[in-house]
């Protein structure tokens, strides 16, 4: 067919920076995608505490006034607890695509499938008991 | 059809010989309890619009033809029903993601690309390779349903219109493709791993993917694209170890 006689010209839609408004299930991921943020601000405010903490030998209470000026300032503990309640949204929706990720059969001749809530469940054990770990740990080098 | 329930359904259109770009046309369409919106749109080219172009075939879900974007949801048009759109509006619109050919048709053709890229076939092993056509592969039931699942696609197109990354990458080799590779990859009887990993690993392969987990949701056939990507996430990341301690 030449290029005369058709009258073809294929239509292709721009893409808008608002389409992960359009469905409540891109902007749910746009959301958890977003918490990494929110931790970025974690790394860099305790990256921070690790050089006052360095500091403080030479400068004496540096160190103090990190945890005393800055992390107790009221805007602080503010975006710490909004940081806490965002890393527990990306655990939730992340915990609950994990079976997706295991495929585990029953065992050597099962045509059965291993239940996507075992990984799930075990991924809450986890959070708990790594929670629990660090808790304990903090409270008895206090 | 006297006692039907109307629905407003509005239609995407494009008739490329004479629209600049797509316009919207709102038909009154009756419908029963059975109406799918194949149906539908059959009845609005009867009745309204002769001209309007939508693919379809089966009317089953079994030829993948139909896929378009109901309510800006990926669905297959002839396995969507009006009735659980009740007391709400419709809006057809062709898929997402695909170059727009003529009102619900779009151009397939690169999905249609990758797919075959991925070598969607069995590659028998060297020691295979002089097997007579009589004599059968072996494969025990367990090592059936490991891919089962995975194979069940249509190319319906659903999941690629649901893809976000696909959305802004068109080089991202997407679900489907990704997922058939993957049921080539764990087939006992294949032996073309090797030759398929440089699709698997690239970085329009699985890492491409970022799981979003939206081509599982919509796919009609229950495929689960994702957790074929992500499956296949882990063989790459296990290809890579390995070949990190036993270079070629």
């Amino acid at each position: 067919m030449s290029a005369d006689n058709t009258f073809r010209k294929p239509y292709v839609p721009k893409v808008e920076a608002s389409w992960w408004l359009k469905n409540p299930f891109f902007t749910r991921y746009i959301i958890r995608e977003g918490t990494s943020l929110v931790s970025l601000f974690v790394c860099l405010e305790l990256l921070l505490g690790v050089f006052c903490f360095a500091l403080s030998d030479a400068h004496g209470d540096v160190y103090l006034a990190y945890v005393n000026g800055f992390l107790g300032n009221i805007v602080i503990i503010l975006l710490n607890l909004v940081a806490l309640a965002s890393c527990l949204f990306h655990a939730v929706t992340w915990f609950a695509l994990m079976p997706k990720a295991v495929r585990l059969f029953m065992n050597k001749n099962s045509t059965e499938l291993l239940p996507g809530y075992v990984p799930h469940i075990g991924l809450y054990l986890a959070l708990v008991g790594a929670t629990l770990v660090i808790l304990v740990a903090a409270f008895v080098t206090m | 059809m006297a006692n039907d329930k109307i629905m407003k359904i509005t239609v995407t259109r494009y008739r490329p010989e004479q629209d600049a770009e797509p316009f919207q046309q709102t038909f009154d369409v009756p419908y029963h309890n059975e109406t799918s919106v194949l149906e539908a749109l059959f009845y609005i080219k009867d009745h309204f619009e002769p001209s309007l172009s939508f693919r379809w075939s089966c009317r089953m879900a079994v030829c993948g033809s139909c896929g378009m974007m109901v309510n800006g949801v990926p669905h297959l048009a002839c396995k969507t029903f009006l009735r659980d759109y009740e007391g709400k509006a419709m809006t057809i619109a062709p898929l997402e993601n695909f170059p727009i050919e003529r009102d619900l048709v779009v151009d397939i053709s690169d999905l249609i690309e990758k797919i075959e890229r991925i070598k969607p076939y069995i590659i028998p092993a060297a020691k295979d390779k002089n097997m007579p056509l009589t004599k059968e592969y072996r494969q025990t039931p367990q090592q059936m349903e490991a891919y089962r699942q995975f194979a069940q696609c249509i190319n319906c197109g659903c999941c690629y219109a649901a893809c976000p990354q696909y959305k802004i990458n068109k080089d991202y080799i997407g679900p489907a493709a990704l997922t058939l590779l993957y049921r080539y990859d764990i087939d006992n009887r294949d032996a073309g791993s090797a030759i398929r990993d440089e699709f698997l690993s690239s970085e329009n392969g699985v890492w491409g993917c970022t799981f979003v987990g939206y081509c599982s949701e919509v796919c009609p056939k229950h495929v689960d694209p994702a957790s074929a990507i992500q499956l296949g996430k882990v063989k790459s990341a296990t290809n890579y170890v390995i070949k990190m301690f036993k270079p070629e």
